[in-house]
């Protein structure tokens, strides 16, 4: 499998090992489930579209019917997914294994990205979040600060994804 | 020789200090810096570059920008050449290797301008009319290969070596073009407070401006100071190609034609365009107007100011508008003799310089000169004034075209101006802006549309005059268009077509005008009235990795590798993609080829114990109080009445009934389902799901969660198969005696929690195992150390292919197609009794969802036990083809558990003709098959609980 950890030109790729992917399910009648649920993790309320909230975990809005919780261990997780439990109007779903995650961080992350997603979908400030094409496969990015981000593909396309952030950051004029 | 390089410092584009070697047709020549390969070229006085595509002509470079015709040149060498690369638009680099395209032997000497001679076998249309006898076909293969301009790189040599870019980009503004008009346009844009964006093709700003005098390269590099501190960001060698919807527009940069990074495709979409895009010049139309030497005025203009080349020691202007004479005094400010002004028109407001003839009312009828122009014959329109003047380059000037092709691009509709006799563009659109010469604000008198020499000076000429070319790079002659107008091909689109007018790679920038006024000039119709074609992206000829981008190699397109990819690797996995996952198809061992391997892993597993990751096998989750009932609105089958613990096979089926996609249904908990889809399918059913759900059966409470890539699939089986589960240490609950077939369990072994389900897509005792995927690999690696002794074997897709054919299993995809219907793979029979409703169940009472003569899935068995029936051939009736087809062969394997071939057909009426005997023909061969039901192997599925 394609190393994970490399340099993008200038940008640095790292790949995030213990990141936890929850898909929160809910049906619009639960939605204080999902509101219950982030509260038990210290999220105060669901996240809008584009919005990240809190802080391991991070909740970020996916759908109006999903929202997904990030976090560097499953013990941080753990409160949000026992509370969806227990009706049958949501659900939580584990996604990690099918999810790889990225940390980019470079001065010239934004060019990097220009070269591989429109520049529309790229998430501007710091605790936002787009769902984004990067080229042929669907991503969704994690703004934390003006020059680090999460990027999130499935974990399948490893190879695709490596391939081009390389091939990308080649592009990138120090 | 005629063109040169002028002394001194003219030239205010190039730098002379740095000069740079370059190769023309195995020429060793030099250039400068800021020299494009036309300017370089002209200054070594080469006018003879090229030969043109149907008739091999002698020509010379015609233009100064992307609408030049005729120097198009292969350049560069092995992996790196690019055909057809017109040589006003490279940049002159060190090293450049430059050929012309369509000369064999040489350039000087072409066989193939024998076909000049022919010409007029060889008319618009020919191809239609000629070469019909014996037959066209052995014409074709001659044609094709004369046809054509260059050569692409040949494959032995490698792939491109080159990197392209690809950039997307956000602006406000975008202005396109940065001629002076364009860089107002983004000053006033910027001061606006706007983000802007401003590209411009050449390598520098300026536009049609740049070549006025230093006075006006003053003020265009006050200009530019302007824009720069204004914060309008300058991208140069940039040219627009396309304006597509929702403001969305495309442009590629050239970086450095000689570089790692070689082009640059830019992607943007913004909220206002400004068109800059300027005009390109008209020719003049007269006979032979194609010689080396016959230039368009504003191009020669620029070679002398921009390049420091004179195109000529004696030039003569032609012309139907004013900006010859300012060419004129431009060309003399820079010592270049000019010889004479030819204006069309009997009266002008523009000054010719002193000493200039003026020739009013008159046209040139005669060029001397085969290889190169040497003189003219100028005859005043009625006939009565001669004159014989010695020139050596012939500037045309015959009025201008705005460049409104992005504008088209843009559904912009186009307005006659009478005055100026051109199409300009009728109003701005929402979002886009025009300005400057591309609105057609540009003021050169009054000019004739129509531009050629009256009948009756040609008839002065006393001798037959040369063709008349309208478009040069496709040899369209005016002869060409009198042809399309006399056989009624009078539409512009007929034109265009018929001619080949405007389909070359300049698409028609110098031509489309003048063949609209002589079409409506031979019909009786106003240009207008004739009309224009679309026009449509790219602007420019581009090269095709540079709309690739990195696409190629690994990045061409997504492959999903499985969890579990390295160890089949270790495992000599011989690899395929299946449905945009990369699988093993094999594991082929001691030389074996694929097929071998497949017949060996078929035989093995029925003997032992195999192994295979179905980790892509689609995994979607379905939950929700009413995930029963949608599952039952979605599938052919019932689902809802299945306990918790039980799974059920099921079809899916469109609103026309037809299949398209099939999978296991296990029911996990009472308002939760997992349900399995074809390896390549998930996306499409969870599409399918999500739009019945989001568009009709909007009140049905259920979530679904696509989970493919969060779960691995081991899948083992085999008869011994428990054997080596119980060995892994899973629990005595999954035993055969305990587990029923087609039943699952949500298990924690050894701390990993996983969801195990009888079935078997071989017909053999099967466990398909899924589990997280990231823990893939080490179960399939424990299983397979503990199996030796037990004779595991790693099997791929086709030993799977092989035994699924065995047991007459479906594959979606391949024993179906895109008119299947349940009834005809014979999964139609609980749909009467089943009371709900379901996708698909109107349509399956349509007549011919019912006709009795439906194909219908049957197996075959060649009657000599011995040949492979082909997929696709065709069951035809007797007497045998040519003949209405009966039905065709969808699955074909040789057998290795059964010793001969077994195949799948549809046939028509298929399961009433099982015991007959049929013909399988292909490709001339006829092959006995008899029908059969199926399964060929294991019919009472016998094996499928470990027992013989």
């Amino acid at each position: 499998m394609a190393a994970t950890d490399f340099n993008a030109g200038p940008v640095s790729v790292r790949k995030i090992e213990t990141l936890v992917v929850v898909a929160l399910r809910h049906l619009p009648e639960a939605a204080d489930t999902l509101v219950t649920a982030l509260r038990a993790v210290g999220i105060s309320a669901a996240p809008n579209p584009g919005q990240v909230l809190g802080q391991n975990p991070w909740a970020l809005w996916r759908s109006p019917s999903e929202v997904i919780l990030l976090a560097t261990h499953r013990n941080h997780t753990d409160a949000a997914v026992a509370a969806m439990m227990g009706t049958s109007l949501a659900c939580a779903v584990n996604q990690t294994d099918g999810v790889l995650a990225l940390e980019l961080q470079g001065q010239q992350l934004d060019d990097l990205l220009r070269r591989l997603v429109d520049s529309r979908s790229l998430p501007g400030l710091p605790g936002t979040s787009t769902q984004a094409r990067l080229v042929d496969i669907s991503i969704t990015l994690v703004r934390h600060e003006s020059d680090r981000l999460w990027l999130l593909a499935e974990r399948p396309q490893t190879e695709y994804l490596v391939n081009w952030l390389k091939h990308a950051g080649a592009c990138l004029e120090p | 020789m005629s063109a040169y390089r002028l002394p001194g410092l003219a030239g205010a584009w190039i730098d002379r200090s740095q000069k740079l070697n370059f190769n023309f047709d195995g020429r060793a020549l030099q250039g400068y810096s800021g020299d494009t390969l036309a300017s370089a070229l002209l200054a070594t006085g080469s006018m003879h570059v090229a030969r043109s595509f149907k008739l091999h002509r002698p020509r010379g470079i015609f233009s100064c920008g992307i609408e030049e015709p005729n120097g198009l040149f292969e350049i560069g060498d092995d992996a790196r050449r690019t055909p057809n690369t017109r040589a006003t638009d490279i940049n002159l680099y060190e090293g450049l290797v430059a050929r012309p395209g369509n000369v064999w032997p040489s350039l000087k000497f072409d066989i193939l301008s024998i076909n000049n001679y022919f010409a007029g076998l060889l008319p618009a249309g020919f191809y239609y009319k000629t070469f019909m006898w014996p037959a066209w076909r052995l014409f074709e293969p001659a044609i094709r290969r004369a046809a054509g301009l260059g050569h692409a790189a040949d494959p032995h040599s490698g792939s491109d070596p080159d990197r392209y870019d690809e950039l997307s980009m956000n602006a406000h503004t975008l202005v396109v073009g940065g001629g002076v008009a364009g860089m107002q346009a983004a000053l006033d844009a910027a001061d606006a407070g706007h983000d802007v964006l401003l590209m411009e093709g050449q390598s520098q700003l300026g536009g049609w401006t740049a070549a006025q005098g230093e006075a006006a390269r003053t003020q265009i590099a006050t200009l530019a100071g302007q824009i720069e501190k204004a914060g309008v960001r300058v991208v140069t060698a940039c040219t627009v190609i396309g304006l597509y919807d929702h403001q969305f527009v495309s442009a590629v940069q050239v970086l450095d034609e000689n570089g790692q990074t070689r082009e640059r495709l830019w992607k943007m979409r913004v909220a206002q365009i400004v068109l800059a895009c300027g005009a390109f010049e008209r020719p003049m139309l007269f006979p032979d107007n194609d010689r080396p030497g016959v230039m368009l005025a504003s191009a020669v203009q620029r070679y002398a100011e921009l390049y420091g080349v004179a195109c000529g020691r004696r030039v003569l202007l032609t012309a139907a508008c004013d900006s010859a004479y300012g060419v004129a005094h431009s060309l003399m400010a820079a010592g270049i003799e000019v010889a004479a002004i030819i204006d069309h028109r009997d009266e002008t407001a523009a000054q010719a310089p002193t000493g200039v003839p003026v020739y009013r009312s008159s046209a040139i009828v005669s060029v001397k000169g085969g290889q190169e122009v040497t003189g003219v014959t100028v005859i005043s329109h009625d006939g009565l004034h001669r004159q014989e003047i010695l020139v050596d380059c012939i500037a045309v000037a015959g009025g201008w075209t705005p460049a409104v092709n992005l504008y088209s691009m843009a559904g912009g509709s186009l307005q006659w101006d009478e005055r100026s006799s051109m199409f300009a563009p009728s109003k701005d659109l929402p979002g886009i802006t025009v300005v400057g010469a591309c609105a057609g604000k540009l003021d050169v008198g009054w000019v004739p549309a129509d531009n050629r020499p009256t009948p009756v000076a040609l008839s002065a000429l006393g001798q037959i005059p040369g063709k008349i070319f309208i478009d040069l790079q496709n040899d369209v002659a005016a002869s060409d268009v009198a042809l399309a107008a006399q056989e009624n091909f009078r539409s512009v689109e007929h034109l265009k077509r018929y001619t080949t007018m405007g389909m070359a790679t300049d698409q028609g920038k110098t031509s489309n005008v003048n063949a609209i006024v002589l079409m409506g000039a031979l019909t009786q119709r106003t240009p207008p009235q004739v009309g224009t074609t679309k026009f449509r992206p790219p602007f420019k000829p581009v090269t095709i990795n540079t709309i690739a981008g990195g696409r190629s190699g690994e990045r061409f397109k997504p492959l999903k590798r499985m969890p579990g990819h390295d160890w089949h690797t270790e495992r000599g996995g011989l690899f395929e993609d299946f449905g945009g996952w990369l699988r093993p198809a094999a594991y082929p061992i001691q030389g074996e080829s694929l097929e071998q391997a497949a017949q060996r892993e078929a035989f093995q597993v029925r003997q032992t114990v195999g192994l295979f990751e179905g980790s892509p096998l689609g995994k979607i989750e379905v939950f929700g109080p009413d995930a029963a009932d949608f599952l039952d609105l979605m599938y052919v089958g019932t689902m809802s009445t299945l306990p918790v613990g039980g799974a059920r096979y099921g079809i899916l089926i469109n609103e026309n009934g037809v299949v398209f996609d099939d999978g296991i249904v296990a029911r996990l908990a009472p308002d939760h389902f997992w349900v399995n889809t074809t390896s390549g399918g998930v996306e499409r059913v969870v599409l399918a799901f999500e739009e019945w759900l989001q568009c009709e059966y909007v009140n049905h409470r259920v979530l679904v969660t696509p989970v493919t890539s969060a779960w691995g699939n081991v899948t083992v089986s085999g008869p011994k198969a428990w054997a080596l589960l119980e060995r892994a240490g899973f629990d005595a609950t999954l035993a055969p005696g305990a587990m029923k077939h087609m039943t699952i369990r949500d298990i924690d072994h050894a701390g990993t929690r996983m969801r195990v389900l009888r079935a078997s897509f071989n017909g053999e005792l099967g466990y398909e195992i899924n589990l997280p995927a990231q823990e893939t690999s080490s179960l399939i690696d424990r299983l397979w150390d503990l199996g030796h002794d037990l004779g595991v074997v790693p099997y791929g897709i086709e030993a799977l292919m092989v035994m699924r054919t065995e047991k007459g299993f479906l594959h979606v995809g391949g024993d179906t197609d895109g008119t299947t219907l349940p009834g005809d793979i014979g999964m139609d029979r609980g749909i009467a009794k089943k009371a709900a409703n379901f996708v698909g169940r109107r349509s399956l009472l349509r007549p011919a969802s019912l006709d009795a003569s439906r194909m219908q899935l049957v197996g075959l068995i060649p009657v000599d036990r011995k040949t492979l029936l082909p997929v696709g051939a065709h069951v035809v009736a007797p007497p045998g083809p040519p003949g209405l087809i009966d039905g065709f062969v969808t699955s074909s394997h040789p057998s290795p558990n059964l010793g001969h071939p077994v195949a799948l057909a549809m046939l028509q009426r298929g399961r009433a003709r099982v015991g007959e005997i049929i013909t399988v023909h292909h490709l001339g061969k006829a092959i006995d098959a008899q029908v059969v039901a199926t399964p060929f192997f294991d019919p009472q599925g016998e094996r499928l609980n470990g027992r013989d």
